[in-house]
């Protein structure tokens, strides 16, 4: 199979990256492992504060219904229950249905295969009942499936927050949201009263002693400077945060580089998203985890550049288009995690050389100053 | 990085199955003063990346199968020694689908009775019979009763644990970068620190060109990538050591290897990984419901010729090599032998044959 | 956390046992799989990776950026054997035994 551009997930980052380039004539494919596009935007009922203007009302899969039906009428090749498996001796990426396997050339990939959930691990943190907070999320949100009636949540990112409410909503007792540190730390502070309204209790500097239970988790034992505590729950949410999943760089050969701040390790990029595997892109979450501006912003700017390195668009064009998506992911991001924005730009500098930002007219002044 | 000088009376460069297994019997019998520098952590080489089988049959000439056959015979007694390399000598089919690959059996067959080495060619219904679960297509097999496998991430590990008890030291994570000659001695500059030893052994599997280089010595030891595809664990379906598959303890099947000249370049490619699929079904179509779960990828220390490359270095004092292909099949006796030649002088079975001599090439230019 | 945790949990393998092979030297998280099969599951290590990342990164001091990503093995997801098949039985680059056999002898 050929194709001009080869897109690898198809969730906001992907379709984004899908949008531009479709859009300007490309022969596009996206290759999508699950039976669906939007990826983690589908179980999303929540609306966002950190997303680029004309999405901000709209929740996350209202946002995911949008984009599709933005780049439908572009003739797309979508191959959904379809993953990337491996690759060719000659560079060709391998790409299986589960009744077949095959090769893909393209002109160009780009990879947008977002995060993966990282786990807290305690005493028999692997009884079942025990899950991520995207996977119960998922089951309330996608699947209309109640994990349980009981639940305590572990971690207290803003995810864990939003989540509680969620869960509330669909009527599971949440006996509180459970934090080792001192600090909650939130872009968004209105979650923390959002929640104690809802009586949610919030456990600061308090750890994680075991799980009990006999083939399903009955009890977590908790402790806090007031002692022990036994909670009876029938489920557990853990936050450990996320990462980038990084196995589509691998098998592309690209470099990494380690950024807390961004969640890891994330593929080493220039200002194009161009990884230092040529002709291969990278955009969402995998970039690094910011803001949710940044997942579409991020497709959009790989996808100009896809264009016009494949002459879609001219370089004045495309510079003055790229401009204005990394200033947006400016705004945005100087409100909501400026720290984030630094260490992308670190990020870049660090494989690209210093000061390889200042390009961006503007705003990499914006920056250093 | 601080530099000290620290003496050893042996240091060997290499901590995979054959500078272990040299570590190991060396220090069997002599504990003074042996160091084992990795340059990462043990396994990280061809060692932790092969099928690991223990395979005398088919090696030809019908000498070096004899050569291999000894070795194999000494893992009952170096299992006794350091405890349960999972050894198992399940005995070793090497099926063939064609009327000329039987014709060549039957002359190798022959050719190995000449030197006392049994092997069986079995027809399709023996074979069968041994082992069902092999394609009907097949013509017929060989046979031999001495092959079997180890498991090589337990020997490594446990010929380290008793090479410690017996006192040898290890250094990891440490790159020997260059290594000077003195009157008597070699100095041995790592990235940690500078070492001084009498004796010096060169077992750097696939990098040994590199390590030979460091003292003017030419090593012909080219990269051979190999890649292998594991399934998940599976009910007992082999009996045997296929020659081109074999099944672990826990169920796993280990399958097909490769042949490709890439250099270091350890990654894997589904071209290859999709031929192995071809061969498995050919081999054991009822392989074809099982799931892959994972493939990996070694690269081979192939010597020029294909045979080992052991000894002493002609030319320089207290110089020696180790380097080889099937070394885990070889380990057991090359550590036996090398100890033997160390502290002997000489060995009990001949080694001239693999003397890096053969290759004719400028050695030692001191 | 005890050490009895499990970390990974495809394989069962628990804190202790990680532990026990950075104390030998262990400092990557393929030393470490090669030792104890952690991180040779299904999940080929999704799930422990960060995990065991952690715990080399706290016991041997050396910073998370230090502590290299387990190398990749294709596939990246379990897969029949006969969907990988592609029906061909020419075999370049793949050997059986029998390929290898050379009757003459050469020394
Ligand atoms: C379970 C879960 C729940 C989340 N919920 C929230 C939330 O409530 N709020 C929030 O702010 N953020 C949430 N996130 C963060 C989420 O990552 C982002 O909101 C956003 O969806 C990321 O966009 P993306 O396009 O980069 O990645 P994704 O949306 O993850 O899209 C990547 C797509 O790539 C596909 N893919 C991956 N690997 C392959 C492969 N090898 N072959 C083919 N396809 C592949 C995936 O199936 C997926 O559809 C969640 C993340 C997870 C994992
Ligand atoms: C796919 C495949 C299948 C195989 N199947 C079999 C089989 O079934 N049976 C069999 O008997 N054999 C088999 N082999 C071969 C066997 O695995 C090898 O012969 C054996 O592992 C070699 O061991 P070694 O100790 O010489 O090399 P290694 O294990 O590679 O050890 C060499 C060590 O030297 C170290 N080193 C190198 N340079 C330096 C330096 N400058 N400073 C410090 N340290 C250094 C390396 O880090 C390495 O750990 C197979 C090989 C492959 C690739
Ligand atoms: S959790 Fe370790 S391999 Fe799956």
């Amino acid at each position: 199979m050929e194709t001009d551009v080869l897109i690898i997930g198809g969730g906001p980052a992907g379709l984004s990256a899908a949008y531009e380039t479709a859009s300007r004539g490309l022969n596009v494919t996206i290759i999508e492992e699950t039976w669906y596009l939007g990826g983690q935007l589908v179980q999303q009922t929540q609306s966002f504060e950190d997303m680029p203007n004309h999405y901000r009302q709209l929740c996350g899969f209202e946002i995911a219904e949008n984009l599709i039906k933005k780049v439908e009428p572009f003739g797309i090749h979508v191959l959904t229950d379809h993953t990337l498996i491996g690759l060719y001796e000659n560079g060709e990426m391998g790409i299986s249905n589960d009744r077949d396997v095959f090769p893909v050339k393209a002109s160009k990939i780009i990879m947008a295969t977002g995060a993966a959930e990282i786990a807290v691990p305690f005493p028999k943190w692997t009884l079942p009942g025990i899950m991520t907070a995207g996977a119960a999320q998922i089951l309330i949100n996608r699947d209309r499936v109640l994990p349980g009636t009981k639940t305590i949540l572990i971690g207290s990112s803003s995810f864990a927050f939003e989540l509680a409410k969620q869960l509330h909503e669909v009527g599971i007792e949440v006996k509180g949201i459970v934090e080792q540190q001192s600090d909650i730390v939130l872009q968004n502070n209105c979650l923390i009263d959002e929640i104690e309204k809802l009586n949610i209790p919030i456990l600061k500097n308090t750890k994680v002693i075991e799980a009990e239970g006999k083939g399903q988790v009955e009890t977590l034992v908790i402790e806090s400077n007031q002692g022990p505590q036994r909670i009876d729950v029938d489920f557990v949410c853990l936050d450990g945060g996320r990462n980038p999943i990084l196995e589509a760089f691998l098998i592309a050969n690209c470099s990494l580089s380690y950024r807390k701040i961004l969640g890891g390790w994330v593929p080493d990029y220039d200002l194009n998203f161009e990884t230092s595997s040529e002709g291969v892109y990278v955009a969402g979450n995998s970039t690094g985890i910011t803001s949710k501006a940044a997942i579409f912003l991020t497709g959009s700017l790989s996808g100009i550049s896809v264009c016009e390195s494949l002459g879609k668009i001219n370089s004045t064009e495309a510079s003055q288009m790229k401009n204005l998506f990394w200033e947006e992911l400016y705004q945005v991001e100087q409100q909501v995690n400026l720290e984030g924005w630094n260490s992308r730009l670190k990020h870049i500098e660090g494989y690209m050389g210093p000061n390889s930002h200042q390009s961006l007219s503007g705003i990499g002044r914006k920056i250093n100053g | 990085m601080t530099k000290v000088n620290t003496s050893y009376e042996t240091i060997i460069v290499g901590g995979g199955v054959i500078g272990n297994s040299i570590a190991f019997h060396l220090s069997e019998r002599d504990q003074e003063g042996i160091l084992v520098i990795d340059k990462n952590f043990p396994l990280s080489g061809t060692s932790g990346s092969t099928q690991a089988w223990v395979w005398v049959h088919n090696k030809t000439p019908a000498s070096y199968a004899e050569f291999s056959m000894y070795s194999a015979e000494l893992y009952p007694y170096l299992s006794r020694k350091i405890g349960d390399v999972e050894y198992k000598r399940t005995g070793g089919l090497s099926p063939f689908f064609t009327e000329k690959d039987l014709e060549k059996a039957h002359k190798l067959a022959q050719k190995y009775s000449e030197l006392g080495i049994k092997i069986k060619v079995l027809n399709k219904e023996e074979v069968l019979a041994k082992e069902p679960s092999l394609s009907p297509d097949v013509v017929g097999a060989t046979f031999s009763k001495v092959d079997g496998n180890i498991n090589p991430f337990r020997l490594v590990d446990l010929l380290i644990r008793a090479s410690k008890k017996q006192g040898v030291a290890y250094s990891y994570y440490n790159r020997v970068l260059d290594i000077e000659r003195t009157e008597n001695a070699f100095i041995v500059h790592t990235q940690k620190e500078t070492y001084l030893c009498k004796k010096l052994i060169l077992a750097g599997g696939a990098w040994s060109k590199e390590l030979g280089s460091y003292l003017g010595i030419h090593v012909p030891v080219k990269q051979v990538r190999g890649q292998i595809m594991v399934t998940e664990p599976l009910a007992p379906l082999l009996n045997y050591t296929i020659s081109g598959m074999r099944q672990a303890i826990n169920g796993e099947v280990l399958i097909g290897y490769s042949m490709e000249e890439v250099g270091f370049d350890r990654r894997g490619t589904l071209d290859v990984i999709q031929e192995t699929a071809n061969m498995a079904i050919r081999y054991v179509p009822s392989l074809a419901n099982a799931n892959v779960v994972r493939c990996f990828s070694g690269i081979r220390a192939m010597p020029k010729d294909g045979y080992p490359i052991i000894g002493h270095v002609p030319g320089v004092q207290n110089l020696y090599v180790a380097a080889m292909h099937s070394g885990i099949t070889l380990a057991p006796l090359i550590g036996t032998l090398m100890t033997e030649l160390i502290l002997d002088g000489e060995t009990s079975i001949p080694i001239d044959d693999y003397s890096i001599t053969r290759f004719q090439e400028p050695v030692g230019q001191l | 956390m005890d050490n009895t945790t499990i970390i990974c949990r495809c394989e069962e393998i628990n804190q202790e046992e990680i532990e026990e092979a950075i104390q030998i030297g262990a400092e990557t998280f393929d030393d470490i799989k090669r030792l104890t099969r952690c991180g040779m599951g299904p999940c080929q290590s999704k799930i422990c990776m960060n995990l065991v990342s952690s715990i080399i990164s706290e016991k041997t001091s050396h910073p998370l950026s230090q502590v290299p990503v387990p190398r990749l093995r294709i596939p990246l997801r379990p897969i029949q054997i006969s969907t990988l098949a592609t029906g061909s039985s020419n075999f370049s680059s793949v050997k059986s035994v029998m390929d290898e056999v050379e009757l003459d002898e050469r020394r």
